[in-house]
Formats: C-alpha cells, sequence, structure tokens
C-alpha cells in the first residue's frame, strides 16, 4: 500500500514505467482515490513538459547530436 | 555562430552576462564554447533549495496534509505564455548543478534516462532521484507562479 508520501517519491518511477504490474495497479488507484497526489502528479508531468516546450528551440540535427553526446561524454565523465 | 561571450549585459547571469537556458539554445545548435561556459558555470551560481521546501506537507502516517491545486490546465494560458517562460528559464538557471545538468539532458534535450546515465557515467538510480529533484524545484516555483496568477 502507498502512502501519499510514497507515491511523490515514486513519481518518476512511475513515468519511466518502471513500475511492475502490480506496483503500478495500486499506484494509480492512489491517484484514482486522492485528489492532492493526482493534482501533484499532473502538475509535476506538465511542469516538465512546459520546460521542454519553453526551452527547446528547434530539433538538434543527429550528426550534431552525436556530437555534443561525445562532447557530453568526455566533459562530464570526468568531472562525475 | 558568434561565440556566446559578447556584450549582453547582464549583471547577474555570470561572467558572459547570457543566462544558461540561451547557453543551452547555442549547445543546441552545436556552439562549443556555449557548452563549455555553461560548465564552467556551474559552480557559481547554484544552490540547493531544501527537499522540504519542494514537497508538499505530510502528515505522520505519510498522509498528503495539504490541498494541491492543479493549475496544469492554466498552462495553456496564451496570456501566460511568456511570462511561463521566464519563470521556467529562471527555476532552470536556478537549479543545483548536479540537478541541472540531469534536467537539461533528460527533460529539455529529450534524451532517455539511460542515455543521460552513459554520458554523465552515472548509475540510472542517481539519475533518476536528481531528475526528481529537478523536476520537483521546477514544479514548485511553477506552482508559486500560476498559484499568484490564479489569485491576481
Amino acid at each position: 500500500m502507498f502512502t501519499c508520501q510514497e507515491v511523490i517519491q515514486a513519481l518518476t518511477d512511475y513515468l519511466e514505467g518502471d513500475m511492475a504490474a502490480e506496483e503500478k495497479a495500486v499506484f494509480e488507484q492512489h491517484m484514482t482515490d486522492c485528489g492532492p497526489c493526482r493534482h501533484f502528479l499532473n502538475t509535476y508531468e506538465t511542469s516538465s513538459k512546459l520546460a521542454r516546450h519553453a526551452l527547446e528551440t528547434e530539433s538538434i540535427p543527429p550528426e550534431v547530436q552525436t556530437r555534443v553526446r561525445n562532447f557530453l561524454k568526455a566533459k562530464l565523465g570526468l568531472n562525475q | 555562430m558568434n561565440s556566446p561571450k559578447n556584450d549582453q549585459g547582464n549583471a547577474d547571469s555570470g561572467p558572459a552576462g547570457i543566462p544558461e537556458t540561451e547557453l543551452v539554445q547555442h549547445t543546441r545548435n552545436g556552439n562549443v564554447e556555449a557548452f563549455e561556459e555553461l560548465l564552467n558555470r556551474h559552480d557559481k551560481s547554484s544552490f540547493d533549495v531544501p527537499l522540504d521546501d519542494v514537497l508538499p506537507a505530510f502528515e505522520e502516517n505519510g498522509h498528503i496534509a495539504v490541498d494541491v491545486a492543479d493549475w496544469s490546465p492554466q498552462t495553456n494560458d496564451p496570456a501566460l505564455q511568456e511570462e511561463t517562460r521566464s519563470v521556467i528559464q529562471a527555476a532552470v538557471d536556478r537549479l543545483d548543478k548536479k540537478y541541472q545538468t540531469v534536467f537539461i539532458l533528460r527533460d529539455i534535450e529529450g534524451f532517455s534516462t539511460e542515455e543521460t546515465a552513459q554520458i554523465l557515467e552515472m548509475g540510472i538510480p542517481a539519475i533518476k532521484s536528481r531528475l526528481h529533484r529537478a523536476r520537483l524545484s521546477l514544479r514548485k516555483e511553477l506552482a508559486n507562479y500560476f498559484e499568484r496568477a490564479e489569485s491576481a
């Protein structure tokens, strides 16, 4: 059984599709029954979508994406 | 593409004077200098919001203790779009580096969680944890904004 606190902790797992079927069913039942958690999920999900919509300009060409990816890996890998 | 280090005099956005979200856009366009500036700047501009500030209050039994407004329908209001964008830009700029990098890669650039983990050479659970933290912070700032807009 999920508490609200556990549900909120699990939002990313849920949105990533990383829940076992049974866990997912319990999570979704909680969302059906609990208005505040449902509103939290809606606004949490909306926030990511808005950020992407607001901050992305145009899609990167695939070759640039590969370059950025390699560059990121070289740069950031060292710092982690 | 010009260097990002030109004269856009914005006093509080760091030595190069360009908001991080703009640097992200330059980076997206393949500008390596913009990306280096983004990396160099992280340590100077970040601060960490306590987790309690971005979560709703809970009772001892884990039950949510407050009402949570669902302002997601308001986000479609065209009159608020430009301001919403500034709120998001500021919120992302203020994220602590360790959350910001993950958020930008995963949610803005659209790399998968697995790709983000590979790029950063981190485990997937750590990526998801940072992503969650970043999303909570952003949600909180947008909640403050939309709840103010609603009552205005």
